[in-house]
Order: C-alpha cells, then structure tokens, then sequence
C-alpha cells in the first residue's frame, strides 16, 4: 500500500478493504479494470501461442497445455476476455443511450454477473465433458 | 492521449472491433472439441476473414489497452517514477504484442 500514498497529499486515507461495502456497480467496474490488466499480463503468452500456430512447428499437438497450470491459466485468460467485453458492452450501453439511472445501471451490473456465471459454468462442463 | 475526449471516443471505437475479434475466437474456443491441436486454430486463425478481423483488432489493440493502462495506472500508482516506470513496461507488453501479432497474421 505504498505505492498509493501521495507524497504531497497528507489527508489520511482509508483503506482496510473489510470495511469498505461494494456495491454490485463498482464490483462490476473493479473487475473490469482486473480483468483488463489480467489480458494485457496474458498478451505475450497468447501472441506466443499464436506464433507456434502460424509457424507449423508444433503442428501437432503442445504438451505442456495439457499440465494443469496451463489449464487454470487458459480459463482464467478466457474467463477475464468474457469478463472484461461484457462489462465492456454495458459500458457502452450507458454511454451510447444516454441511459443513467441507478435503477438501470444496477439491473445492468447483475445482468454481466449472470452471465459472466453461465459462462463460466458452461466453459467448466465443457472441460469435463469434452 | 492527454485530451480526455479523444482518448475516449479511441477506447470505444477500439473497444468494438476488439469485440469482433474475440467474440469469434472465444466461440471458437468452446466449440472446439479438440482444443490443443494446433491444426485447427492455425486453419482458423490464418483463414481470410479471422485475419482481416486480426488486423483491425491487433492495430485496436494498442490503442485500448494503452489507454486503459494510462487511467488504471494514473488512478491507483501515485508515485511518479513507479506509474512512469511500470506503465512504460505495459506499454512496451502491448505495442510489442501488437506488432508480433500484426506480423504473425499477415508477414510470415
């Protein structure tokens, strides 16, 4: 923590994370801006995924992406990509509507947890089933 | 980039052709029953219209995640050297991926 503290600000700040509610719109944007970071961290692996795919070296089959870590890896990276254009696309929604209220902004916040859920639930079958 | 509007309509203009790309990709992703046969994605990635959507969402996304570092780090890192250090090395990560992508998509 710091990191965050201003050198020229001296109000206290305040942040025992217990003690701070989060309501449902700033839990949606918190994660945005996770996720966002989580996919700039990923980009290397993922361009380096893309270049062994291009080049036909590994033409086959890679092994390692069937270790268990590369496994979480790959679903939290495709879980963060689902994350982060859902909250995206009501970002947008917001901005582009001229829609404000909190009665919307809050129906929408659940809306990209619902799905973001199913998503998860459905990749989590796919990778027993499939 | 200091100029709060065009730095905001570049995130959403971005923002959509980023969507293009990994709407398909993420589909792809989960139908594919056979997700580690490098075959298949090297047939989807490099078929022409995956490499058009590529092109624009490579070049996007430079442009969104630059701008999404910049207020993300601006927020939350307020030692001057540290936000300047620690952002020039994202911005290094994703100009560096972009390029590598640009180049794998349509240069190789």
């Amino acid at each position: 923590m710091v990191i965050l503290k201003k050198t020229t600000d001296h109000r206290p700040v305040f942040l025992n994370l217990m003690q701070i509610r989060l309501p449902v719109c700033a839990l949606v944007s918190i994660l945005h801006r996770v996720t966002g970071v989580v996919i700039v961290l990923s980009l290397p692996i993922l361009i380096f995924l893309m270049y062994e795919v291009s080049s036909r070296s590994l033409f086959i089959v890679w092994p390692p992406a069937h270790h268990w870590v590369a496994r979480i890896l790959e679903l939290g990276v495709v879980w963060s990509f689902m994350y982060h254009a859902l909250a995206g696309v009501r970002h947008m929604f917001h901005d582009f509507t001229g829609v404000h209220s909190l009665k919307s902004t809050v129906i929408s916040a659940y809306m990209v947890l619902v799905v973001w859920f199913v998503w998860i639930l459905l990749t989590i079958l796919k990778l027993v089933y499939i | 980039m200091n100029d709060g509007l065009s730095g905001w309509i570049w995130q959403r203009v971005s923002a959509v052709f980023l969507l293009f790309y990994i709407l398909p990709v993420l589909g792809f992703w989960f139908i594919s029953s056979d997700l580690y046969n490098f075959n298949i994605w090297n047939h989807f990635l490099l078929s022409p219209g995956m490499k058009i959507l590529g092109f624009f969402a490579a070049v996007s996304l430079s442009v969104h995640a630059c701008i999404g570092l910049w207020t993300v780090a601006t927020d939350y890192i307020h030692i001057l050297i540290y936000q300047r250090i620690i952002l020039w090395f994202l911005y290094l990560v994703t100009i560096g991926s972009s390029v590598a992508m640009l180049f794998i998509l349509w240069f190789f």
